[in-house]
């Protein structure tokens, strides 16, 4: 039987650092990554030698990218590693860090994610099975799927679907670090040619470039470089799990979630009501109607209207992907599970500024990766 | 269509007489009824290639969801097309395309069925399963 991350030391998020999501460029992943790292270190206020450990999240970046860039910060000989697990690689990253720091092996590890847009080869696709649908359903035509399921059974309309984008969009306005930093109107989100279903660009995230790094540590690290604990919120939960066979077999990312969030909630001793902030996988429209509602931010069917009541507005009952989310901060795959990290402790720190959710003291953070795997982290001010 | 069509892909479907089935498979361990075939294992007990048995899967089921494609970079067919996702009577939920043009016929909980059809040029012959709605 295996031990829950309340059973292990505690471990707390001192450094958070990011580069800014964007399109497409001739900027190495280098430069980003040790961008977000220096920024990372100069927020906690540690130095390159003190990290013990880097668990380096990526997609794209081909084999062994990771000395490649780290060693321009001093090579210190660090245990360092890739982590990919799809668009869940930068969540994975985080909770082996957390994991490395709890179990005593380091009191500092970093978790980083770094990617640049290229060609995405799916595992699957080498697995030796043909499919009927092969790539004629991307990722967009399956929540296309998913969205014209929700709408029959639950009525939801086009537009209850665009106003995930419209508060999403907004609140990524606020954000220097996101990829989509303008507001939308409803008229802008559904008035474009639609992708798949009723699905249109903006309902669909950007997958970009960029990079976001975290730093967590032990109790003893925190009083021996003296970091300020007020600006050190704890990881109270950390959760994965994979794809069960489920009835609702095409509904697996739902399920998925409805699994790894029982058991964060579960460790952390905790439930919905008591979190003020949630960083969740919206890189479809549909996917926050249907987290919310299996995450029990809201009953089953009443997402659409706690969405129109402002009940996960920044402000609202609850702020949901206060940073934008993937639809407006971005998906550059990597450094998403990560950016949503450093945004959860921006918020508990207080320190979110025009996105600041008042009142924040615990946040979650929830990736689904293509597989499928999930991940799940809650964070809470103790200090 | 004469002598054996020149399906797009034979490890799917295949047609019995005029019947367009799914070549599926049974464990014999636990019951679960799978599509496609494979040798690896099941997915819900484990149980190994010895177990899984090959049947012939009913291509008919109901319709549980729906979307009209309209970007699609592949080469194989033009957007825009429909693409289904249907519960089979059997109980595997497969997603496939659709024979309809486009999704305004179609409604969730319609009776579906395949049927082969043309997707190559006349030269090549090339045939795919596609399913349509019963009623349309």
């Amino acid at each position: 039987m295996g031990k829950l991350l309340s059973e292990m030391r505690p471990v707390y998020v001192v450094g958070i650092g990011l580069h800014p999501y964007q399109k497409a460029s001739s900027t190495s992943y280098v430069a980003l990554g040790l961008h977000a790292v220096r920024a990372a270190l100069s927020d906690a206020g540690l130095e390159w030698k003190d990290v013990e450990s880097v668990f380096h999240a990526n997609c794209l970046l081909g084999m062994a990218p990771t000395r490649v860039m780290l060693r321009h910060l001093g090579a210190t000989g660090v245990p360092m590693q890739q982590v990919e697990n799809a668009s869940a690689s930068g969540s994975t990253a985080f909770r082996n860090a957390v994991l490395d720091v709890a179990s005593g092996v380091s009191d500092v590890s970093l978790a980083l994610g770094t990617d640049k847009p290229a060609p995405v080869s799916l595992g699957s696709s080498k697995a030796g099975l043909d499919s009927l649908e092969r790539d004629r359903v991307a990722a967009f035509t399956h929540f296309a799927l998913l969205a014209q399921q929700y709408a029959d059974e639950s009525g939801a309309v086009p537009e209850d679907f665009a106003r995930v984008a419209i508060k999403n969009h907004g609140n990524g306005a606020l954000n220097p670090y996101a990829q989509r930093r303008q507001s939308r109107t409803l008229e802008e989100v559904i008035s474009a040619p639609a992708i798949a279903g009723f699905l249109t660009p903006l309902q669909c995230c950007p997958v970009g470039e960029g990079a976001a790094a975290v730093l967590v540590a032990s109790a003893e690290a925190i009083r021996r470089f003296n970091i300020d604990p007020y600006r050190a919120p704890r990881v109270i939960a950390s959760a994965m799990c994979s794809e069960r066979v489920y009835d609702e077999a095409s509904s697996f990312d739902a399920a998925i979630t409805e699994d790894a969030v029982s058991i964060a909630f579960s460790q952390a001793g905790i439930g919905p009501s008591d979190l003020q902030v949630v960083e969740l996988h919206d890189a479809f429209t549909v996917e926050e109607l249907l987290y919310v509602e299996r995450m029990g931010l809201c009953g089953r069917g009443d997402a659409p209207r706690e969405l129109k009541q402002g009940a996960f507005n920044i402000g609202g009952r609850v702020a949901v992907s206060p940073s934008g989310g993937l639809l407006a901060m971005g998906h550059p795959l990597g450094p998403t599970g990560l950016g949503q990290i450093t945004e959860i402790t921006r918020q508990l720190r207080g320190e979110a500024e025009d996105r600041q959710h008042h009142g924040a003291s615990a946040g979650m953070a929830h990736m689904v990766g293509v597989g499928a795997v999930c991940v799940v982290h809650i964070l809470r001010n103790e200090a | 269509m004469d002598g054996t069509p020149n399906y797009a892909h034979p490890t799917l479907y295949a047609l019995r007489g005029e019947v367009a089935v799914l070549l599926g498979q049974l464990c014999d361990q636990c019951g679960r009824v799978g599509f496609p075939r494979q040798s690896y294992g099941c997915e819900f007990c484990g149980a190994i290639n010895g177990s899984l048995c090959d049947i012939d899967l009913p291509a008919t089921g109901v319709l549980s969801s729906f979307a009209t494609v309209h970007r699609h970079h592949g080469n194989d067919i033009q957007a825009p097309f429909v693409i289904g996702q249907i519960r089979l009577d059997s109980g595997p939920v497969i997603r496939c395309t659709l024979a309809a043009p486009d999704s305004e016929s179609l409604s969730i909980g319609d009776r579906m069925s395949g049927v082969i059809v043309h997707c190559g040029t006349p030269a090549d012959g090339i045939v795919e399963l596609r399913f349509s709605s019963q009623g349309g």
